[in-house]
């Protein structure tokens, strides 16, 4: 009678247990939705990440300021810094230019050995950009913003990192925070 | 005399491998990525929003243009098979993409790719077409199968792969 319920508790306690670790792995595909660019630069004081915008055909100060703002107001642990002199040997340059029908709205282009700078371009071919009649641009400053510091895009169409299409909101989700979390854990942050 | 020869060999086989070295590290690391201005619900709708769609072999004629500070690249092509527009067969189509992207992977020498296109309309160059939707108008058909790359459009990409040629071409036939 003892080991009747000795195996029938045993089979309770598996039961949990697959359940439990099933939970898990859920809960792990839900949370962990961003996506990691590993090419991405690194900034060594990610507390300090100059942009110097140098608008050639539109003035996006305002929506370059909020897509900061965005950011900078998120748990994610890096501060944007808006200059037009920047300190550090590297930092993001924002510009526009007319592209035509290239297909994107805006680029990030990374940090690399051999090129000057960093930058995020906006392709004044699609301005403004309006959905709705109201502005995406941002969002799209946010986007951009977001591969400097180690995002990738997603299919998932709730986060700020998606590859298509907007929501008028430039504040990072929760995921887009983790995600840069993650990016500069690497490095102690 | 001759300890000083191997040491310079030494010397230059060890700079120049350094050299080497960096030099594709630097390449690897000029990325960029694009937030696209088009996106894809379906096949369906990709075949109407395309002006043009060809199955081409790319040639190896292949020229760079530098513009607003962005890398373009502009790839010539040959239509075997005109699907949409008016392109016609053993046509030369210049292909306009934007290098370093990971959405705009750009077409390799040799392949014959599907495209999905429309007329290219801004300051960089005439005569060209944009791949409709980035990556998500760009396959490689191999025998007899449409293969994606990067796709990030995961619904679209499994139905393109999932059709032959002739079920692709009735489609963009009934879609008219």
């Amino acid at each position: 009678m003892k080991r009747i319920f000795k195996f029938k508790r045993m089979k309770k306690f598996k039961f949990v247990l697959l359940l439990s670790t099933m939970l898990t792995i859920t809960s792990i595909n839900v949370v962990y939705g961003y996506s990691l660019l590993n090419t991405a630069y690194q900034y060594a004081y990610p507390y300090d990440i100059q942009v110097k915008p140098q608008w050639n055909n539109y003035d996006y100060s305002s929506y370059f300021n909020t897509a900061i703002n965005a950011w900078n107001s998120s748990p994610a642990p890096i501060w944007f810094n808006s200059t037009s002199s920047p300190s550090q040997s590297v930092y993001i340059r924002a510009f526009d230019y007319y592209y035509g029908n290239v297909g994107w709205d805006g680029r990030a282009y990374y940090y690399s050995a051999t090129c000057n700078t960093p930058s995020v371009q906006l392709n004044d071919s699609n301005w403004p950009f309006n959905y709705g009649g109201q502005s995406n641009q941002a969002e799209l400053i946010a986007h951009e913003l977001g591969h400097h510091i180690g995002l990738n895009d997603v299919s998932n169409t709730s986060v700020l990192m998606r590859s298509s299409d907007y929501k008028l909101n430039p504040n990072p989700t929760q995921d887009d925070t983790n995600g840069v979390e993650a990016f500069y854990s690497r490095i102690g942050y | 005399m001759k300890k000083m020869v191997m040491f310079s060999l030494t010397l230059v086989l060890f700079i120049s491998s350094f050299a080497f070295t960096s030099y594709s590290k630097a390449k690897v690391f000029k990325k960029a990525d694009v937030k696209l201005d088009y996106n894809a619900s379906n096949l369906s709708s990709l075949i109407n929003d395309s002006d043009y769609i060809i199955l081409a072999d790319v040639s190896k004629d292949r020229s760079m243009v530098t513009y607003g500070e962005v890398d373009f690249v502009i790839t010539n092509t040959k239509v075997k098979q005109s699907l949409k527009g008016s392109v016609n067969d053993k046509d030369i189509v210049r292909i306009l993409q934007t290098d370093y992207t990971n959405e705009d992977p750009l077409l390799t020498k040799g392949d014959t790719v599907l495209l999905f296109l429309e007329k290219y309309d801004g300051p960089i160059t005439e005569n060209a077409y944009v791949i409709k939707g980035l990556y998500q108008g760009n396959y490689k058909y191999s025998n007899g199968k449409f293969l994606s790359g990067k796709n990030n459009n995961e619904a679209l990409s499994k139905e393109i792969n999932e059709l032959t040629l002739d079920d692709l071409s009735n489609k963009i036939k009934n879609s008219k």
